[in-house]
């Protein structure tokens, strides 16, 4: 093992020892995708089309369409990303979405001094949340550029909040297996509430992804996301094998919970699932499914 | 001692309707609201109806996850965890005052005798 890999399992390892010493649960991400989820969000140093959101960078020279499903607290979201190449410029467009149509409308009658009683309408509360986003990406040499914006609607009865905000990043490849990257997400233009998927405060990603061959990955990265309660730069640290052509294995740890993840790829077709931990009892893990579809010259498609 | 044998299978055959309707714990009918919740106007309230003195511990979560109020309450409180119809303020006013508007979820366990029951709502915050 050469002295670069010695180096990173260490730090690595010691990620692991710093990342378990707080309790509280990571705030979701809806947007996540499947594989990113595996990958305890530390893989925006890698290109890939479906780490648009981390890092708009890492969409540069790649194209490819994918589905995504995640389950949190009950509520399904759904996300479709597609990105594509022209004029050697990459272009991403992801949605996600969520509704939950079944709360019923209801009162409180304090009846006069009495217990207060709630009384439910036959009337549907709308509960919606939608998040657009478009990047571009482009790769210069060593080094890729990615921008792009987000607006994000969320309905709350007879109330719409929405908000846009930027993104922007950069990956820097440094050798063929080993390449850093930042990036900053989350940075609103205009905002009108705040809330847990509408935050307030920047995103800033930087990574780290180290290939010492073509089956195996290791990713670093550390986050500072002041929307989160306990507001202070999180440690996450993943693996991606694959142990033969088709099954990759993934696993990491999301600050201080574990995930993991496998898929099935049939190149270009590829399946994804990810569970990360849930640290609280009464809530279940995060289950996350993903479909990809890599558009590459090959499949003749265009 | 044939007398007593009868006796005895007479008052077998009685008790056996009695012995299968033992009242199991289940609760009924839980209702969150208002729903839409105004922040600074509205504190949250829970009704439900209980077939047996228990204990419950509610859990709020944004829809985030992130772990915003917790309540538990002793078995057998008049209202809240009797049996029979519990109607209670689960938040007051001023504590639903600094809830973001979102969506949150509320968690309820209760148990009565090592059984447990959980419930979960949603309440929109506005």
């Amino acid at each position: 093992m050469s002295l670069l890999s010695r180096l990173f399992v260490v730090l690595a390892l010691g990620t692991q020892i710093m990342g378990l010493a707080t309790h509280e649960t990571p705030l979701l991400d809806p947007s996540l995708s499947a594989r990113e989820v595996a990958l305890s969000q530390a893989s925006f140093s890698d290109h890939h089309f479906n780490n648009m959101l981390r890092n708009p960078a890492s969409i540069a020279s790649t194209r490819g369409v994918a589905m995504q499903a995640t389950e949190y607290l009950g509520i399904s979201y759904s996300a479709v990303a597609f990105v594509h190449n022209h004029f050697n410029t990459s272009f991403g467009v992801h949605y996600v979405g969520s509704s939950v149509d079944t709360m019923m409308r209801s009162v409180v009658d304090t009846n006069d001094n009495g217990p207060p009683l709630v009384k439910e309408t036959d009337d549907i509360i709308p509960y919606e949340y939608h998040a657009i986003s478009f990047s571009t990406a482009k790769m210069l040499g060593n080094f890729s550029f990615g921008g792009g914006f987000r607006h994000k609607t969320l309905i709350l009865d007879n109330q719409t909040n929405t908000n846009i905000e930027g993104m922007a990043g950069i990956i820097y490849t440094i050798v063929d297996e080993f390449s850093v990257a930042v990036s900053i997400t989350n940075y609103i233009f205009d905002q009108e509430a705040s809330n847990d998927l509408q935050g307030t405060e920047p995103i800033l990603s930087t990574g780290l992804k180290f290939s010492p061959t073509k089956k195996v990955k290791f990713f670093m990265g550390v986050i500072k996301n002041n929307n989160e309660i306990s507001t202070h730069p999180t440690f996450h640290t993943s693996l991606e094998y694959y142990m033969n052509d088709y099954l990759p294995i993934r696993m990491g740890l999301d600050h201080n919970r574990y995930t993991l993840g496998t898929g099935l790829y049939l190149d270009p077709f590829e399946i994804d699932i990810a569970l990360a931990q849930s640290r609280d009892p009464i809530i279940d893990h995060q289950l996350t499914i993903g479909f990809s579809y890599g558009l590459e010259e090959k499949n003749n498609l265009y | 001692m044939r007398t007593l044998c009868q006796h005895l299978f007479i008052f077998i055959v009685i008790s056996l309707p009695f012995l299968g309707h033992a009242t199991a714990f289940d609760i009924e009918a839980m209702r969150i609201g208002p729903n839409p919740l105004v922040v600074g106007k509205d504190a949250l309230i829970v009704n439900y109806t209980a077939s047996k003195a228990h204990t419950s511990r509610y859990y709020v979560y944004s829809i985030g996850g992130q772990l915003l109020a917790t309540k538990q309450f002793e078995s057998d409180i008049p209202y809240t965890t009797h049996s029979g119809e519990c109607k209670f303020e689960l938040l007051s006013t001023s504590t639903m005052a600094r809830f973001k508007k979102q969506l949150i979820v509320v968690f309820a366990v209760f148990e009565s005798e090592s059984h447990q029951i959980k419930k979960k709502k949603y309440v929109i915050v506005k």
